[in-house]
């Protein structure tokens, strides 16, 4: 017989264990040219209460992934493997039936664009209480009340005016609140946040990722924070892995990634930032090249034909992710930066005149076409 | 609103401008000369010609008779068939509740039928249920209505003698020997109707179902059907209100074949027979008649678009 201590000692156990686990996650999407790789072999773990940013450019995966993750990948092509240990439930494979009964309830998503993830003919009223009534089994006038305090909590004014309005009637930045009301309704303890903030003005990002960050920690939520920026993540997650062409390339604690970065992809993210602080007329620093084609990708180092620190090594043999000094900090590169053999890789590629370490180092501009072979 | 009505008024004026000098300037157009037609191979002196001519106008310059036929219209006075006296506008109010019966069953019919199939089709998309419904839908669609009215009238009355395919009844003499005569031709409108209309829900709301926010709707773990009624159908709707507006517009003025093939005495039916007699002034007050509907139905249409997207409201 379990005493009540017994459960509540049960319950501290289940708080300390990950929440979420996922190993070896690749979702492919079979198209005619072949099979794309959009997430291949992702593996993490999330405790609860915790936050992890997922960063990249456009095409990284990162998007798939938090889709995979939630099992929400649609499109009939879409083939997903590996697996996805939700609170000690495996994900992978599980019917859409169930799939549905976690969806809303246990996990939710604000997506990035608040213009067109609210229905334009359906009332802001109904979007928020919809899926209340659906899982909570809840009365009409018990989802009114529900749905205007969340429009408070996420500070909307007028929440009852609100409440009756069609989504086109609110400015961007109290439609992506709507969407964030409406990912809470259900009390979800995983929160998944797909760019949540990429869509808005500037001055309303920051007020968005607040919130986000207030109501997460209210409702003790864990978080998946989806973005392509790596300021957005710096002071809201825990921990961040960076994804490029469908892997983890590194992932390390928040204060430990941005101490000692070792991927050159992370640095290249992070120089692609803006900063206030430069001179006027500082060119921006791009990262030379595209995303890679994820149907037959670069062999090798996916990120070589980019990287500024590249040599014939990484072009032939891909680098695993491997821990590296620091506690759970993980990332895959022969040459991780920081060390005196990417120092002297990056002077000699100079020395060789390659164009993403000319501009790399401000000689040159970025550019997006880099010829296939640069490093010959 | 006042001003948009205003303005569709005026729109609806300058429609029936157009065509009432259109189809005045074809029925002059026509081959052959009016007064042959009508008196055929009866006696025929120069004197009764002469007074055929004058009766009808014809020995008036063109824009002189249609002048006087505007204005007289204008009055509310269309005039009255030249072969049987009756006036045109009775002509009209007599036959306008039959035509308008067959469109509105037809539509209705070919709606009831259309959605389901539609929304099947997108939901299914790829799979033999969209292959299947597809299929039949293309068939309803290349076989022409009166093909299908002759085939129902040879199984249903000929073969096994259920339903009667002339002496049409109205529904005032009787409710349901009216439906027994309306429901083949009606149905024989509908499927064509049907085709048209499953075809552009798929379409519809096959691009819906791409939408993000129906992406939002699924993360929330709403049922399928939900999303399907409440979130995508409407958005998947406006093309089809458009072309309910005009079909069921075209069906009041264009149900001609079927109406004859079933000697059903609606507007259609009245306009061939006016036409092969040459009796212009029923040939004119029809054709306004319907056009007058067809502007009048698109303007509703038009307006009803506001109900469905709440975003064209303001503007």
């Amino acid at each position: 017989m379990t005493t009540v201590s017994d459960a509540l000692d049960q319950r501290t156990d289940d708080d300390n264990e990950a929440l979420l686990v996922v190993d070896d996650l690749r979702t492919h999407f079979e198209v005619p040219a072949g099979s794309v790789k959009a997430v291949d072999g992702v593996s993490f773990s999330l405790a609860r209460g915790r936050t992890l940013g997922v960063v990249g450019e456009s095409g990284s995966g990162k998007t798939v992934l938090s889709r995979s993750v939630m099992g929400l990948n649609v499109a009939s092509n879409a083939h997903s493997t590996g697996s996805v240990l939700y609170d000690g439930q495996e994900l992978i494979g599980r019917p859409i039936k169930q799939m549905k009964d976690l969806w809303g309830v246990e996990m939710a998503m604000v997506f990035q664009d608040p213009m067109t993830s609210l229905n334009p003919v359906v009332k802001v009223g109904r979007q928020l209480t919809e899926h209340m009534r659906h899982h909570l089994q809840i009365s009409k006038s018990e989802a009114r009340e529900l749905a205007v305090e969340l429009l408070r909590s996420v500070r909307i004014p007028e929440p009852d005016e609100r409440f009756g309005n069609y989504p086109h009637q609110l400015s961007g930045g109290m439609r992506q609140r709507v969407s964030i009301a409406i990912a809470l309704a259900c009390s979800p303890k995983l929160l998944f946040a797909d760019e949540p903030t990429t869509a808005l003005d500037v001055t309303v990002q920051h007020q968005i990722l607040n919130l986000l960050g207030q109501q997460q920690q209210e409702r003790g939520m864990t978080m998946i924070l989806v973005t392509h920026d790596l300021g957005v993540v710096a002071g809201r997650a825990d921990e961040i892995a960076v994804m490029y062409a469908g892997k983890v390339v590194e992932k390390a604690p928040t204060e430990t990634l941005f101490a000692e970065m070792h991927h050159p992809y992370t640095q290249a993210l992070l120089w692609s930032i803006p900063k206030t602080s430069n001179p006027k007329h500082t060119r921006l620093s791009a990262i030379s090249g595209r995303p890679p084609d994820l149907i037959n990708p670069p062999s090798g180092c996916k990120f070589s034909p980019r990287c500024p620190y590249a040599q014939n090594r990484c072009h032939e043999e891909e680098p695993i992710l491997a821990k590296g000094v620091g506690p759970d900090h993980t990332f895959a590169c022969h040459f991780p930066v920081g060390s005196p053999a990417s120092q002297e890789a990056f002077d000699r590629n100079l020395e060789a005149g390659l164009p993403q370490t000319l501009a790399a180092a401000g000689r040159i501009g970025a550019t997006e076409d880099l010829p296939d072979e640069s490093w010959q | 609103m006042r001003r948009v009505i205003l303005h569709r008024l005026m729109r609806l004026l300058a429609t029936l401008f157009a065509v009432t000098f259109l189809t005045f300037s074809m029925v002059s157009l026509l081959p052959g000369d009016p007064v042959d037609v009508i008196l055929g191979q009866a006696d025929r002196t120069p004197e009764l010609e002469e007074r055929v001519r004058s009766d009808l106008g014809l020995d008036r310059p063109f824009l002189e008779r249609y002048g006087s036929w505007l204005g007289n219209s204008l009055q509310g006075d269309l005039g009255e068939s030249y072969i049987t006296g009756q006036e045109v506008s009775q002509l009209i109010k007599d036959r306008v509740p039959v035509t308008a019966q067959l469109a509105f069953m037809a539509i209705i019919m070919a709606v009831v039928m259309a959605v389901p199939i539609g929304i099947l089709g997108a939901y299914k998309q790829g799979k033999w249920q969209d292959t299947v419904s597809s299929a039949a839908v293309q068939v309803a669609l290349s076989i022409p209505n009166f093909i299908t009215a002759i085939f129902f009238v040879w199984i249903f009355s000929v073969k096994l003698g259920w339903l009667p395919n002339s002496n049409w009844v109205r529904p005032s003499d009787g409710l349901f020997e009216n439906f027994k005569r309306a429901i083949m031709p009606a149905t024989a409108l509908a499927l064509t109707q049907m085709a048209i209309f499953s075809r552009l829900v798929r379409a519809d709301m096959i691009a819906t179902l791409q939408e993000n926010y129906v992406l939002a709707a699924r993360a929330k773990g709403l049922s399928d059907r939900y999303i399907l009624m409440r979130h995508a159908l409407r958005p998947s709707s406006l093309s089809l209100m458009t072309i309910i507006g005009i079909n069921f517009g075209a069906l009041l003025g264009g149900t001609v074949i079927i109406e004859t093939l079933f000697a059903i005495p609606g507007l259609g039916f009245g306009l061939i027979n006016a036409i092969s007699r040459r009796d212009i002034l029923v040939i004119q007050g029809i054709t306004v008649f319907v056009a007058t509907v067809y502007v009048v139905i698109n303007t509703i249409v038009d307006l009803l678009y506001t109900v469905i997207d709440p975003r064209i409201r303001r503007s």
